[in-house]
């Protein structure tokens, strides 16, 4: 399948200092791709070359085949996007805002306008002026208009920054459904990392302006043994049990007991910790986290960096 | 384009700013009519307007016969060409224009000072206001080249502009009509050329020349205050800069007069009527001058703008 997006020795050099350096990437149709980065490793800076904002000093980027640079329109048109903040005109109401963009573009009817604000959940206030729209309504906004086109490469910059957690939980949803059901390619920046473990598919750590992994963050490794923690009322019975089972490498601190179980071998575990009487008050897995890989990947040089400064 | 120049207007006529202007320059033709009135009222006597002008030739004459050696030049053929057009008036049975609708409508042509004025903000404010706010992000991520967005908001400003000036006119002849009666468009209008010889024309022809001339001047200010916008990322700052030139433009012009390059200033150039009625800035300047110069200054103002705009980084801190 060709990429919706491909990212190809992308670099920007303001003065003599590379912002972003020889970065590149595919982003396919129907996933969700996260850049992740401390501020300033030079994310908003790919994401302004990738909607031909600013200008590129080397390399390219091309949307469904289309050259942003040379092919600006043609691709473009397939683009919606949040750039930082997203700020429109505060003494229009949201509703006249969206009808400005519209007509930049062909064929956005009322009908499109008002189906964009009901899927954004703004019907009760988009006839207000903008200017009083709380920093979460004008983040729905934002996303009112960049899908009001709807774009099949979908790039947001920061897009959880005024959301409280219910406004986050539902822009997850909604980025899911578009990629998962309209394959759309949704290209997301953040510089939380559990914020991106849980929404993106995939992850590309950014550090300094340039590529350090990219990273898949989904369907994490069901096989695979991760460190799970049971909190339990008998530790010495419970502790005898796993072991009459086959897990003889547990470590006890209390009354939790801390051992590595693949993810299927969880309830099993639980199951026969109950039959034997013991009582399980909580199960937590300690998956090794995008976090730990991430401060893994970066971890000593962001310092060296941050002091270099 | 149409699209882009209806939002552009979307954005100009939403804003209250742009209807107190309307109705600042409303307040303005209102309150000149109210003064040319009582003006017209203290003057007004009930001789017959052929022994008046006869009375004040005679007058004039003798202030010329008397004193003509130690007055000023400019002043003596300023107080000739006032015979002149009184004798004229005489010969040709043409008594002279009292307050009407029209006249009034061609005095209100100095109000287009107040059309300068806010066209020049709206056109300073297009494209520096849309940096200071970052809206100008979300603009240029649409289908559309920046040279066509460019394109629109020029052509926005000075519809703006336009409108002000229709209001300007249609206002002066309504509240002229109102206050001093509707008639006099038959009444031509006399004017004297620069070698003292009276000339008349239509008084229609005569309002639309006045206005036409202020509006080369209106073009440059809305044409160098866009390009200001363009330059600059902060709105008021554009704002500023642009009424600064405003003002201080013609009075450099003036205070720098005696130097001959004084001539390639934008502002010495911009009032064609200099070529009408007085004298030009420098010697030797003639409209031919002033036009190329006013084009050549046209041309630049683009290029900058164009150059500018179309390049330009859209990078973060507005």
């Amino acid at each position: 399948m060709p990429a919706a997006v491909e990212i190809r020795e992308l670099t920007k050099t303001l003065g003599r200092r590379p912002v972003v350096d020889h970065l590149s990437l595919d982003i396919q149709p129907g996933e969700v791709f996260g850049l992740l980065g401390p501020n300033g490793a030079g994310k908003t800076t790919t994401i302004r070359m990738m909607v031909g904002l600013i200008s590129i000093t080397h390399g390219h980027v091309r949307i469904h085949g289309h050259d942003i640079r040379t092919e600006f329109e043609e691709a473009i048109r397939h683009v919606g996007a949040i750039v930082e903040n997203p700020e429109m005109y505060k003494f229009l109401s949201g509703y006249d805002n969206l009808r400005l963009y519209a007509r930049m573009h062909k064929g956005i009817g009322k009908d499109r306008i008002d189906e964009i604000v009901r899927f954004v959940g703004l019907e009760s206030a988009i006839h207000k002026k903008v200017k009083t729209y709380s920093l979460g309504m004008r983040q729905r906004l934002g996303l009112a208009q960049a899908l009001l086109h709807n774009p099949s490469v979908l790039i947001l910059d920061e897009p959880t920054n005024g959301l409280d957690p219910a406004g986050i939980r539902e822009l997850r949803d909604h980025l899911r459904h578009l990629a998962e059901d309209q394959g759309v390619a949704v290209i997301v920046s953040s510089h939380l990392l559990t914020e991106m473990e849980l929404m993106c598919d995939r992850v590309a750590i950014i550090q300094n302006g340039r590529l350090v992994q990219v990273q898949t963050v989904r369907e994490q490794a069901h096989q695979e043994a991760q460190l799970v923690e049971f909190e339990v009322d008998a530790a010495d019975i419970a502790r005898q049990v796993l072991a009459d089972c086959g897990q003889t490498e547990v470590e006890v601190s209390g009354q939790t007991l801390r051992l590595a179980a693949a993810r299927d071998d969880i309830p099993e575990i639980n199951r026969r910790l109950v039959e034997h009487g013991v009582a399980v008050y909580a199960i937590q897995s300690r998956t090794k986290s995008l976090e730990d890989q991430f401060l893994e990947v970066t971890g000593g040089g962001q310092h060296a960096a941050a002091h270099s400064q | 384009m149409l699209q882009l120049i209806h939002n552009e207007n979307v954005k100009i006529y939403r804003r209250l700013r742009t209807w107190i202007f309307g109705a600042l320059l409303l307040l303005a033709v209102i309150a000149m009519a109210a003064l040319t009135d009582k003006a017209s009222h203290s003057q007004a006597t009930h001789t017959s307007w052929r022994q008046e002008l006869k009375q004040e030739n005679q007058q004039l004459q003798q202030t010329l016969d008397r004193s003509g050696d130690k007055l000023p030049a400019s002043t003596r053929t300023q107080l000739q060409t006032q015979i002149n057009e009184n004798q004229y008036r005489l010969d040709h049975d043409i008594p002279p224009a009292k307050n009407s609708a029209w006249d009034f409508t061609n005095s209100a042509a100095s109000l287009m000072v107040l059309v300068t004025l806010f066209a020049a903000v709206v056109a300073a404010d297009i494209i520096a206001s849309e940096f200071s706010s970052g809206a100008i992000k979300l603009l240029l991520i649409r289908p559309v080249r920046r040279s066509k967005i460019l394109m629109a908001k020029y052509a926005a400003s000075l519809l703006f502009a336009l409108a002000l000036i229709v209001e300007l006119a249609v206002a002066a002849w309504l509240v002229g009509g109102i206050v001093f009666g509707f008639d006099g468009f038959a009444t031509p209008y006399l004017y004297a050329d620069t070698s003292g010889h009276i000339h008349q024309m239509p008084m229609f022809a005569h309002v639309l020349s006045t206005y036409g001339l202020k509006c080369v001047n209106l073009l440059m200010i809305v044409t160098i205050s866009f390009m200001i916008s363009v330059l600059l990322r902060s709105s008021s700052l554009a704002i500023a800069i642009s009424l600064l030139l405003l003002f201080v433009g013609s009075t450099l012009v003036e205070v720098l007069s005696n130097h001959t390059w004084v001539k390639f200033i934008l502002f010495a150039n911009t009032d064609l009527t200099q070529y009408m009625e007085g004298t030009p800035v420098v010697k030797g300047m003639t409209l031919t001058f002033s036009i190329i110069v006013l084009a050549v200054y046209f041309v630049i103002f683009h290029v900058v703008s164009w150059l500018t705009f179309t390049r330009r980084d859209v990078s973060g801190n507005g």
